[in-house]
């Protein structure tokens, strides 16, 4: 994937911290701010998947906020309970809810250097269905890709890199996609075909 | 008397012998993982106890900065000789302790009880 600029502009509009609240809508995803290519044919179906519309969980989630670690909580509560309301199992809920937080913890520290006043945006819809949930994480930082990095070694005694782990471990799909002015985060977790069958 | 000092993540704290029990409260991540660690280690600063019981009951979620505060932890503890043991972990904490591999170097008990007589 071409690199591209980064650190040209950090502000963006209508990003302007603090925590703005999140919003609980139907609508349709008009804003999505995501346009680079992907190179994987599953995620980029799911990337591009339309918003699952009939029936009452139809509901999409938008959350602009502060990169303050205190957003961090309430952030993954709303994205829990829109897969709860979704049907996902108990399981399910809490990968989701660990990989928001582990996802948002990493712009926190890295992209933005652990400055609190940064914008950072979330979206989470139902797609194919409502069966798969797909949660976005766009920030203006850094723009730097973490799986660019190089892996090093797994030692339980350096829980660093351990959010990284997490997202590639808990969820079904994960991409880094650069843009021009920071990173978009896209994670996509499928509901388990038979729920009887999870451990 | 409480043997940490009062925090809304610590709702009771004992000495049983050269032991230090102590019950954890709330959800942790990166807002509150840094008064975790500091009360963490100054308790173990100020008892140096051989073992520290964390009951994590009231503990459903822990990102990896509480995982990197226990790991801390344990590792001054060991240099002083001591044990640390987590009791009554709940299944999104045991996930990310499995997910980090660090459900085999935490000694995991079932309760504050069995923690004690190990």
């Amino acid at each position: 994937m071409e690199r591209v600029a980064r650190g040209v502009r950090k502000s963006v509009p209508g990003h302007h911290a603090p925590l703005t609240g999140m919003t609980l809508s139907d609508t349709t995803l008009s804003d999505r701010p995501c346009s680079a290519p992907y190179d994987k044919p599953a995620l980029e179906a799911a990337v591009n998947a339309p918003p699952h519309q009939p029936g009452p969980a139809t509901q999409r989630l938008e959350q602009r906020f502060s990169s303050d670690p205190a957003n961090i909580a309430p952030a993954r509560k709303a994205v829990e309970a829109l897969a709860a309301a979704a049907g996902f199992d108990d399981k399910a809920i809490g990968e989701i809810g660990l990989c928001v937080n582990e996802a948002m913890a990493n712009v926190i520290r890295h992209a933005y250097g652990g400055r609190t006043d940064q914008p950072m945006s979330i979206t989470a819809e139902l797609i194919d269905d409502a069966t798969a949930l797909r949660v976005t994480i766009r920030d203006w930082g850094s723009g730097v890709n973490p799986t660019d990095l190089p892996l090093k070694p797994h030692d339980p005694f350096r829980p660093g890199g351990l959010g990284l782990v997490c997202l590639r471990s808990l969820m079904d799909q994960i991409e880094f996609s650069e843009q021009p002015d920071g990173m978009l985060l896209i994670m996509v977790k499928r509901k388990p075909k038979d729920p009887r069958r999870r451990s | 008397m409480s043997e940490l000092k009062e925090s809304d993540l610590v709702t009771s704290s004992r000495r049983d012998g050269d032991s230090l029990v102590a019950s954890i409260r709330g959800e942790i991540d990166l807002h509150n993982s840094p008064e975790f660690r500091d009360l963490l280690l100054e308790a173990i600063r100020r008892t140096m106890p051989k073992k520290l019981v964390l009951n994590l009951a009231q503990v459903p979620h822990m990102d990896s900065s509480g995982l990197a505060v226990l790991v801390e932890t344990m590792q001054k503890l060991r240099k002083l000789g001591g044990r640390i043991f987590l009791t009554d972990v709940q299944p999104r904490v045991r996930s990310i302790l499995e997910i980090a591999r660090l459900d085999t170097v935490f000694i995991l008990s079932k309760d504050e009880q069995e923690a004690l007589t190990k």
